[in-house]
């Protein structure tokens, strides 16, 4: 039985998607549309009981939280494809502080930002333009941080690619897209140049060109 | 070498290492950062966390910051040591990171303001943002009645074992359960038949007596 992530057009269930593309692992996935509320409906709780994306089955086995999955994947699949946990335990240490850092200091402003200028009108509340400019300053002054950090480190947890550099893909894509502020990534050197090289990377291409939203 | 901990023995971040270093019975210094006098955002301080938070940790030449990686750290370095925090396979402990992502964004992001405008907010005179609190009030509620759910069929929230995912709500939880906000917890039957028995642990009452909240 294949491993399945509903709801894979959304930008979180992104993160556990790349994650199996990187470590070659087969996978199926569910569509779930969020405009129907068939996220809130009996069917979807019982996978995820907090109505989010993604959900995830694998065979009997049931597991949320996209950074959950992200670990999960590659920690079963450590002896295949790149090494997304470091070598050793003080190596994964610093992945999973990138990792937290992401979840709890880049994501909230972005995820702001997010919700405010690409899915107010789609999911009908008004559009907050100083939580709009709140969040690009809380976010700005996050990037000053990642900044300083990528000029003495190649990715966020030192010299290879990890899940925390992953984890960041999804919604910095909406960021330098639909979002509409591509200057807050490119206006930065180092941040630039992380960003050429992991959203480059082929497994994240496969990931756009296979699950985008429908146009 | 002993562990050296930067923070505030009363604030929420740093108490979430302080338990698993107990749990886990691995030795600990603290070294005191005033969040009263901004201490944080000093420049001492910003380079071992360059976000101006709590806590960090030095451990020989290894330093670390974001308290659930570190907490995941020292669960994974001592597998072998004090409690076992990480689950007993794989799969275990990838519900264990599940409940454990869950605190970060969906437990947390409501607990953290109800916290300041409740409790800190007073303490420095400012005025407490009463609408806020009732819009947050609501949100908790709905999030409180799916723990419930969870701990309806589950001891604990990853299973049957006290595991990270437990400890990583704790200090947070002690902080709401010092408001009138209490009944909110108390009400519930499965979540107060869970927070008497995880608060009972000796760890848990070592860590409230440093703190001061326990004669």
């Amino acid at each position: 039985m294949v491993l399945k992530v509903y709801g894979p057009h959304f930008a979180s269930p992104k993160r556990a998607l790349v994650t199996l593309i990187e470590k070659g692992v087969a996978f199926e996935t569910v569509p779930v549309d969020l405009m129907k509320g068939e996220h809130k409906q009996p069917a979807y709780l019982a996978l995820q009981p907090f109505g989010t994306v993604p959900a995830v089955v694998d065979g009997d086995y049931k597991i949320f939280e996209s950074r959950a999955v992200m670990r999960y994947v590659a920690e079963k699949y450590r002896s295949q494809g790149p090494d997304l946990l470091g070598k050793t335990v003080e190596e994964r240490g610093q992945v999973e502080q990138w990792l937290d850092v992401e979840a709890t200091t880049y994501n909230p402003p972005l995820l702001n930002l997010t919700l405010h200028i690409m899915f107010a009108s789609v999911m009908g509340f008004p559009s907050d333009e100083k939580l709009i400019k709140e969040s690009e300053e809380k976010l700005s002054a996050v990037l000053d941080v990642y900044e300083a950090h990528l000029s003495k480190s190649k990715y966020l947890a030192g010299d290879f690619v990890s899940l925390a550099d992953l984890a960041h893909l999804p919604f910095t894509d909406y960021l330098v897209g639909p979002i509409g502020k591509a200057y807050m990534i490119k206006d930065r050197k180092h941040v630039s140049a992380w960003w050429n090289d992991i959203s480059s990377r082929p497994a994240w291409k496969e990931t756009l060109e296979k699950y985008s939203f429908p146009a | 070498m002993v562990v050296k901990l930067y923070g505030q023995v009363t604030a929420a971040c740093p108490q979430r290492v302080l338990l698993c270093l107990l749990e886990k019975d691995i030795e600990f210094e603290i070294v005191h950062i005033d969040l009263d006098t901004l201490e944080q955002k000093k420049p001492e301080h910003l380079l071992r966390q360059p976000f101006g938070q709590v806590p960090a940790i030095e451990d020989g030449n290894f330093k670390l910051f974001e308290s659930r990686a570190i907490a995941r750290y020292y669960a994974t370095k001592h597998s072998d040591q004090g409690t076992n925090l990480l689950g007993k396979s794989l799969e275990h402990r990838a519900i264990v990171d599940q409940w454990t992502d869950v605190e970060v964004g969906y437990f947390n992001v409501l607990v953290h303001p109800l916290v300041m405008n409740l409790v800190i907010k007073p303490r420095l005179g400012e005025e407490c943002d009463a609408v806020l609190v009732e819009e947050l009030k609501v949100k908790l509620g709905v999030v409180l009645d799916i723990y419930d759910n969870q701990l309806a069929s589950n001891r604990f929230l990853a299973g049957d074992e006290f595991t990270m995912a437990d400890l990583t709500h704790m200090p947070a939880m002690g902080y709401l359960m010092r408001t009138d906000i209490n009944r909110m917890v108390k009400d519930r039957v499965n979540m107060n038949r869970w927070w008497e028995e995880v608060t009972a642990r000796p760890a848990w009452k070592k860590l409230m007596k440093m703190a001061g909240f326990l004669t």
